[in-house]
């Protein structure tokens, strides 16, 4: 169930494939990524989003979101800091923004989608639901078949509501029945049709066990009495 | 069901909620909607409340829809009855209506094998989708789909 450490993000080491779940390896840079390579001390996240900076494709998928990203970051983390790196970066509407281009589907490996987990999962442990889909939307096509970041569409796509042909009855016999026995029941589940009993449990599980031997003419009120 | 001035529907459902816990010693006023899920044979109580970032399910019946066992989203989460490391999950719920149409949920919700609390349903990956209005007066709970 909870795995070792409860902290979600130990629980990302934890998690992923070995392979992946080492930091990354210092990449040789080019000399125009000179501004981008790895500093000292720079913190995993850090080192990673500088990586995928540093692509050109990434750059100009991120767009306008660019800023948006940095700006996650940033706030996610203050002692990042990118100083350093615009001084010979070139705007987002300039092209090339960075040569020589390099084929996309060889140029960044699933480790960079560390940074954007971690980001987005800092936005969820802060309830920052919206601020975690929109950096969501904008993660690099290439890393959407991480697990992780597959899992977190999943987790974060709104949800889908649909119409179902489907009905209950009032309930109200159900209810006045537990205003008046309720209290005889405390902290055992009770399965109720209309103000028939139909089986107490101490667990939902056995309740439900119960019922497969009870005939029911419509599906039963269960309810745990607290 | 509901109607906006345009005459589109609004809502397409409703049912009669409960505004105290049912049969607990509990007096404080509360919403108390009903929802089925695939797995229980049966309709269970969940209190509406739209100031959770969440949908918290009751442990047994995160248990029952095998929500427990999975390696969802790790989610540590604060109330007043402490706090829990749990899971994010998704799963689908419905919200069951009396009269019109219900509506089933693909939702996001909050699970854990700790949680001593019971079915809470929060605006953040339920909620958010769902057209509802209160009727105080009737006790009765509109919702459809947006």
């Amino acid at each position: 169930m909870l795995t070792i450490t409860l902290d979600p993000f130990k629980q990302l080491a934890i998690q992923r494939p070995v392979e992946s779940a080492a930091p990354p390896p210092a990449r040789p840079l080019s000399a125009g990524f000179g501004l981008l390579a790895e500093r000292p001390g720079a913190r995993l996240h850090e080192r990673d989003l500088s990586l995928i900076l540093a692509d050109r494709v990434i750059v100009r998928k991120l767009g306008s979101s660019f800023g948006s990203i940095v700006e996650f970051y940033t706030k996610l983390s203050p002692e990042f800091s990118i100083q350093g790196l615009w001084p010979s970066r070139p705007t987002l509407g300039e092209a090339p923004i960075i040569s020589p281009a390099r084929p996309a589907e060889h140029t960044l490996p699933e480790r960079d989608a560390v940074p954007f987990v971690m980001a987005i999962r800092k936005l969820i442990e802060v309830e920052q639901l919206v601020a975690a889909r929109e950096m969501l939307a904008v993660a690099p096509t290439h890393i959407l078949t991480d697990p992780l970041v597959a899992r977190l569409r999943s987790i974060l796509a709104p949800p889908v509501v649909k119409r179902v042909q489907k009905r209950d009855v009032d309930r109200t016999r159900e209810y006045e029945w537990l205003g008046t026995n309720g209290h005889k029941y405390h902290g055992r589940w009770v399965a109720l049709d209309g103000d028939r009993l139909l089986a107490v449990a101490s667990s939902l599980r056995e309740l439900r066990e119960q019922l497969r031997t009870v005939a029911a003419i419509r599906p039963p009120l269960l309810h745990r009495v607290d | 069901m509901l109607v906006r001035p345009d005459g589109t529907e609004f809502t397409t459902g409703r049912s009669r909620f409960f505004d105290h816990p049912p049969g607990s010693s509990e007096r404080t006023p509360k919403i108390f909607v009903k929802i089925q899920a695939e797995s229980i044979d049966g309709v269970v109580f969940a209190q509406l409340d739209t100031g959770a970032p969440w949908s918290i399910l009751d442990a047994e019946v995160a248990e029952t829809l095998s929500l427990l066992g999975r390696m969802g989203e790790p989610k540590r989460i604060s109330t007043r009855l402490g706090d829990f490391n749990g899971h994010l999950e998704r799963t689908l719920l419905i919200l069951i209506a009396d009269e019109g149409e219900s509506v089933s949920i693909e939702a996001t919700v909050w699970v854990s094998p700790d949680w001593p609390g019971g079915t809470f349903l929060g605006y953040g990956g339920l909620l958010e989708r769902v057209r509802f209005a209160v009727d105080a007066s009737d006790n009765f709970f509109y919702f459809g789909p947006m």
